[in-house]
C-alpha cells in the first residue's frame, strides 16, 4: 500500500505580527496562505483582533455580528470604539438573521458589509452556511491554500459545539480551525498522515486526539508524551486526553478520522 | 426511575425534576436523591440549589477550590462552613493546600487517589460512588456533576466517563445545558421540565454512527434515519412536546438547554 500523502498543520496564525503585514510577493505569493475568519455568536477571544488583522475575509455568523460590534471595541480599550467599529466591519453576515441585533445589521450594512439572509434554510447550521459562502468566494486565487479560522465554536451550548465539530467532517478538504479562548481543534482526516508543528510560545503543553463519530481501531504518534503505537481509541475505551506535547513536531497516522486538540497558552 | 418493558426492549425514563427547587417536585416521584460531583470549573449559576438539595456532595480536586472561591459570593453568605463537601477527591494536583486544610478541619473526607495517574478525577468520583453504593441501591443511585464542560480535551474525557459507566445515571449540567448518555440497550423515554429546560435540544452518536435512529416528540423527528459525524446529526432540534421518546442501534448523547435556573 503506497504511502499517505501528507499533511502539515502549524498555528503560526496565532503569533503576533508586524502590522500590518507585509503582502507576500513572488513565488510566495502562489503559496501564501490565506486566512478567512468566521465569529459566531460568543464572547471574542482575546486574540480575535490578531486573527481579524491577518485574515483577508471576514465573515459573522448572525449574532456574531453582536459581538464584533460589542467585543472589539472592549478588546481595543485605549482606541476609540467607533474608530474600531468601521476598521473591524466584517465583508459579510450570513445566517438566519435570528439573534443579530438590527441596529448592529443597518450599521455594518450602512458600511458595505453583505447581508445574506438565509433563514429559509433551516437544513444546516449558521457555520455551515459561512463556510459553504467563503468555500464560493475564496479571498485567494483558489481553495488550496485557504485556513478558516472559527471564533467562538467551541463552549456555549453543547449542540451548536457537536454541529461546528460536525462541520469539519463535512468540509473535510478544507481548512477549519475552530478556536476558543483556551483551546483550538481541527480534522486530521484518515487520508493523510500528518505533522503539527507546534509554535510553543502560543499553545501546549495540554493536547489530545479524540475519534469523533467513529472509532479507530490503529492510530500512531510521535511526539507526545504518551505515544500512541497502533493503539485503538474509541469512546467508552481509551481516548487520547490530557496528553502532553514533548517535541516541535507531533506526527499523527490513524485509520480513522481524529480530532487533534491543543491548549492555547494564558497571554496568545 | 422507571423501568418497563416495551416490546423486547426495556424502557429508560428520563426526567430533570432534579433542577426544580423542591417546593415544585412532583409529590409521587420518587425521592430525588443525587450525588453531587463539582469539577474545577467555574460554579454554574445555581449551584446553590443543587448543592442545598444533594444527598451527597463530592469536590473532584480543585473543584474544591471552586466552592471554596465561589460559593460564598453566589449566595452572598460569607459562612463558608455552610458549604462543606463530605468527600474530596482525586489526584490533589490542583486543590490549593489550604483549601484542602480547611475542608478536612471541617470533616470532609480527603480521598487522595494521586497513586493512580490512569483515570480522570471524575472517573475516580464515579467509580467511587458506584463502588460504595449497595446493590439495591444502585438502580435509583443519579450523580450530577457540573464543571465537565471546559478545555476541549477534558470534555472529551469527561462524556467518556459517561460511557464507561453507562449502566448509570450521569448527568452534566452546565449554565447552558445538560448532557446524558442513551445507551443502545434501552428504549428512553425522555419527560420534559419545560419551567427550566429546552426548547433547544439535540442528539449525537459521537462513538459510532447510527444505522437507525428513531424518535418522537420533536419538531424536527428522526424516523429509522441514519446519524453520522460527516453526514447528518441531530442539532439545534425543538422539543415539542412533554414527552421526547429515542431509540437507536447506537449509543446516543441527548444535550437540552437550561433556562430559568437560580
Amino acid at each position: 500500500m503506497p504511502p499517505l500523502p501528507t499533511m502539515t498543520h502549524s498555528s503560526s496564525f496565532l503569533l503576533p505580527s508586524p502590522s500590518p503585514p507585509a503582502p507576500p510577493t513572488g513565488a510566495d505569493a502562489e503559496n501564501a496562505v490565506s486566512y478567512a475568519v468566521v465569529v459566531l455568536n460568543q464572547r471574542l477571544p482575546r486574540f480575535a483582533p490578531l486573527l481579524w488583522t491577518r485574515a483577508r475575509l471576514r465573515v459573522c455568523a448572525d449574532g456574531g455580528a453582536n459581538r464584533v460590534f460589542d467585543g472589539m471595541p472592549d478588546l481595543l480599550p485605549g482606541e476609540d470604539p467607533d474608530e474600531v467599529r468601521v476598521r473591524y466591519k466584517p465583508d459579510a453576515i450570513e445566517g438566519d438573521m435570528d439573534s443579530v441585533r438590527p441596529e448592529v445589521k443597518e450599521y455594518y450594512s450602512s458600511l458595505g458589509t453583505q447581508i445574506i439572509d438565509d433563514s429559509h434554510d433551516q437544513d444546516t447550521t449558521d457555520l455551515n452556511k459561512c463556510i459553504s459562502f467563503i468555500t464560493r468566494n475564496p479571498p485567494g486565487p483558489d481553495n488550496s491554500n485557504l485556513f478558516i479560522l472559527v471564533l467562538g465554536a467551541l463552549g456555549g451550548r453543547f449542540d451548536h459545539e457537536m454541529g461546528n465539530i460536525n462541520v469539519l467532517h463535512r468540509f473535510s478538504n478544507t481548512r477549519i480551525i475552530l478556536l476558543s479562548d483556551d483551546s483550538l481543534i481541527f480534522l486530521l482526516p484518515k487520508t493523510h498522515s500528518h505533522e503539527i508543528h507546534i509554535e510553543r510560545s502560543v499553545e501546549g503543553p495540554h493536547c489530545g486526539l479524540i475519534p469523533m463519530g467513529a472509532p479507530s481501531s490503529s492510530s500512531s504518534t510521535t511526539g507526545l508524551r504518551w505515544n500512541l503505537d497502533n493503539t485503538s481509541m474509541n469512546f467508552g475505551g481509551l481516548l487520547s486526553t490530557s496528553n502532553i506535547v514533548e517535541e516541535e513536531i507531533v506526527t499523527v497516522t490513524s485509520d480513522s478520522d481524529l480530532i487533534w486538540t491543543i491548549s492555547l497558552r494564558k497571554h496568545t | 426511575m422507571l423501568w418497563r418493558t416495551i416490546r423486547s426492549m426495556e424502557v429508560m425514563a428520563h426526567s430533570s425534576n432534579f433542577l426544580l427547587p423542591k417546593l415544585h417536585q412532583p409529590a409521587k416521584a420518587p425521592a430525588n436523591n443525587y450525588t453531587l460531583v463539582v469539577l474545577n470549573q467555574q460554579l454554574p449559576r445555581f449551584m446553590p440549589r443543587l448543592w442545598a438539595q444533594a444527598k451527597m456532595r463530592i469536590c473532584a480536586d480543585g473543584g474544591a477550590n471552586r466552592i471554596f472561591d465561589e460559593m460564598s459570593q453566589m449566595t452572598n453568605d460569607l459562612d463558608r462552613n455552610r458549604y462543606i463537601p463530605e468527600i474530596i477527591e482525586g489526584d490533589m494536583d490542583s486543590i490549593r493546600p489550604e483549601v484542602k486544610r480547611y475542608y478536612s478541619s471541617q470533616g470532609s473526607k480527603i480521598s487522595d487517589k494521586s497513586h493512580n495517574q490512569e483515570t480522570t478525577d471524575l472517573h475516580k468520583c464515579i467509580s467511587s460512588i458506584r463502588h460504595r453504593t449497595p446493590n439495591h441501591e444502585k438502580p435509583n443511585l443519579c450523580v450530577l456533576v457540573t464543571g465537565a464542560l471546559g478545555r476541549f480535551d477534558h470534555e472529551a474525557a469527561n462524556i467518556n466517563v459517561l460511557y464507561a459507566f453507562s449502566d448509570m445515571r450521569i448527568v452534566l449540567l452546565s449554565d447552558d445545558c445538560l448532557i446524558q448518555l442513551l445507551p443502545k440497550t434501552h428504549h428512553h423515554e425522555i419527560y420534559i421540565e419545560s419551567s427550566v429546560e429546552g426548547p433547544h435540544c439535540g442528539i449525537f452518536p459521537i462513538g459510532a454512527p447510527s444505522t437507525s435512529t428513531t424518535t418522537t416528540g420533536l419538531k424536527w423527528n428522526l424516523s429509522d434515519a441514519e446519524m453520522r459525524f460527516g453526514s447528518m446529526i441531530s442539532t439545534s432540534n425543538i422539543v415539542d412536546s412533554d414527552k421526547v421518546t429515542v431509540q437507536s442501534d447506537a449509543d446516543l448523547l441527548w444535550t437540552i438547554s437550561l433556562r430559568n435556573l437560580t
